[in-house]
């Protein structure tokens, strides 16, 4: 046992003294930088002329949303959303550049917004709209029906989120929530640069035994052809497991140091609005980070897999550089239910906000589970599926011409 | 201690890299001689359990080559010795003194041992990716020995070595043969005739020669030339 730790050591050793390792990790920390921030860079132009900083004008809307923090969205937050919007005229080319906007009604933007989503009204719908909260939260249940039935969900399901949605509290309180939300659409680019990671600095770790031929003198050590694979395995499984939680907490870190930390109670529907389970927004981002973290081990395991597989770093990167592509590239219309939700549970497609929180649920022994809950558990037991395969692999290589 | 290859065949589709060899091994050392594509890597292979036979079987005491146990009385140097260039020597053994199930402490005093006994202790802290040929070759004959091997396969362990390097080696071997079984394969007839007590021979998979060589049977290397004079006439 304690000679496996020290080759487990070595082995992470093997994967941290490339500079490969370290180059990748430098181009993840800009990404993940450039994502998060990408917000407050330049400046926003109409017609070649210059309006505001996109700095001055996140500060200027945090401002804004701060103020209307802690507000229950009710009849009287409504009225007033309605009223600052009354001012704004529709007459114009793009209504968010006039005057009135700037001094009525941009305050109330995030709640405006909220109406248009759960209703599917227009500016000249919501300044006519008579206001009434029971009107907006029947609305965001119709909407709920319709999307529930062009997906189409089945009825197992539909009451399934029936009898969430009763357990939701309304009416939502507004929060100022923007770095919880910021977090949550930041997650599809870090669930790429994660994917492409561990592609990169994991596809030449059992290749490369066979590439340098020191296949031969583990192979032919006395632990060489158990613990050795599962050693190596366990190394690479924990470098990327390390690299995709400090992947995560720098997002977050970086999101709540700049946009603010308040916010983690507000429901998620605030955010995702046609989503019924009742959690809050910064669970939402625990849940989905915590996904990315899960999803690493099996991509980590896939990938050392194909290098043992394939016995080349070249074809295990290849592979799963096609299959991270493929994963965003190609949608599966949700009318073929079973395959398009197999392929958006698949880790290049689920890491994304509106998969995770997506209303197909899984349908187990006539119960019905959110995604989020039975994926990372498929997740896990993909992971020791295939690494048993690989164990299999390993054991039966033979040392052959050459 | 007995190394008994029993009736052991490797074909590849349909070439026979090793035909049909059975040969019984006690403590000493055996020089390996034969040309290129005679079998002695496949063979050298097949005894330290990393190509399975195709036919034949494979004992060291009782104990099939398939075991564990087996590859604990191992120690071998392959003939494309790998390392990992970012490892430090003392690292790199470590390493296999790890995988080779020798305790943390006793394998650091080894690994210290074995680098001075190669003459590598003042490089031990440096990566292996500076060392030379030679250097590195020995670094293989060290991880070779970790585990106090009783059978030692050695598959081109001389090359790369220097004149005074080769001297060396050739003591340590042996002294090795005393309490092992030391298997070395060779193209330098000269390192045979100073080292083995027993030479063998093989040519096209087969096993042409068995025993004792010394210089009452007249030159090696003439004998060694007459076994493959037919196809060696450029005339």
């Amino acid at each position: 046992m304690n000679n496996l730790w020290t080759i487990y050591k070595y082995e992470i050793k093997k994967v941290v003294s490339r500079k490969s390792f370290w180059i990748t990790s430098l181009v993840c920390v800009i990404c993940i930088v450039l994502t998060t921030c990408s917000g407050l860079i330049g400046t926003y132009y109409v017609d070649g002329k210059p309006i505001e900083s996109n700095y001055e004008a996140v500060l200027k809307d945090q401002a804004y949303r701060r103020a209307l923090s802690g507000r229950v969205i009710d009849n009287l937050l409504l009225q007033e959303t309605v009223e600052a919007y009354s001012h704004v005229p529709t007459d114009v080319y793009r209504y968010t550049l006039t005057e009135e906007y700037e001094t009525y009604a941009r305050a109330y933007s995030d709640i405006f917004n909220l109406i248009r989503a759960w209703t599917g009204m227009n500016l000249t719908d919501i300044k006519k709209w008579r206001v009434d909260e029971n009107d907006l939260y029947e609305a965001r249940m119709k909407q709920l029906e319709s999307d529930w039935q062009s997906i189409p969900l089945m009825e197992i399901e539909k009451e399934y989120w029936r009898a969430k949605e009763k357990e939701i509290n309304k009416p939502f309180v507004y929060y100022y929530h923007e770095g919880y939300e910021i977090i949550l659409n930041s997650f599809l680019t870090i669930g790429i640069v994660m994917l492409l990671f561990v592609a990169i600095c994991l596809s030449n770790l059992f290749a490369d035994e066979h590439l340098r031929r020191t296949d031969q003198l583990v192979l032919s050590s006395i632990i060489g052809k158990k613990q050795a694979y599962w050693a190596k395995l366990l190394a690479g499984v924990t470098v990327s497991v390390v690299v995709a939680i400090i992947m995560s907490l720098l997002t977050m870190g970086l999101c709540l140091m700049i946009y603010g930390s308040e916010g983690f109670e507000m429901s998620l529907q605030s955010c995702i609005s046609m989503y019924s389970y009742p959690i809050s927004i910064g669970e939402a981002c625990l849940i989905a980070y915590g996904i990315l973290i899960i999803a690493s081990i099996l991509v980590a395991i896939f990938v050392m897999v194909m290098s043992e597989v394939f016995q080349s770093g070249v074809i295990a990167l290849a592979l799963s550089t096609c299959l991270i592509i493929l994963g965003n590239v190609i949608t599966i219309p949700t009318q073929y239910r079973i395959i398009a939700q197999i392929w958006d549970s698949l880790p290049m497609a689920y890491l994304a906000t509106w998969n995770v929180f997506d209303p197909r649920t899984i349908v187990l022994f006539n119960k019905c589970f959110p995604s989020w809950q039975v994926i990372p558990l498929i997740y896990i037991l993909l992971s020791v599926v295939l690494a048993i395969l690989g164990n299999n692999f390993y054991k039966k290589y033979q040392v052959n011409g050459r | 201690m007995e190394l008994i290859i029993d009736n052991v065949s490797k074909q590849y589709k349909d070439k026979m890299a090793v035909n049909h060899i059975s040969i019984k091994l006690q403590a000493g050392v055996y020089g390996l001689l034969g040309e290129n594509g005679a079998g002695k890597t496949t063979l050298m292979r097949m005894l330290c359990g990393i190509l399975k036979p195709s036919s034949g079987t494979i004992t060291f005491d009782g104990v099939d080559v398939s075991e564990e146990e087996y590859r604990s009385i191992l120690g071998y140097l392959p003939q494309d010795f790998g390392y990992y260039p970012e490892f430090t020597a003392s690292d790199f053994l470590l390493y296999f003194a790890a995988l080779k199930g020798i305790p943390k402490v006793q394998a650091k005093r080894r690994v210290n041992e074995l680098l001075s006994l190669v003459s590598l202790e003042d490089v031990g802290k440096k990566r292996i990716k500076n060392f030379s040929g030679g250097m590195k070759q020995r670094l293989g004959i060290a991880q070779a020995l970790l585990n106090n091997p009783k059978l030692i396969i050695l598959d081109e362990p001389t090359a790369g070595l220097d004149p005074k390097e080769r001297v060396k080696f050739r003591n340590l071997i042996n002294k090795l043969g005393k309490d092992s079984i030391v298997l070395l394969s060779t193209h330098i007839v000269s390192d045979i005739e100073h080292i083995a007590n027993q030479v063998l021979i093989m040519k096209e998979g087969k096993l042409i020669f068995q025993g004792e060589f010394d210089n009452e049977n007249g030159n090696l290397e003439e004998f060694y030339l007459t076994q493959f004079s037919e196809e060696d006439n450029y005339e």
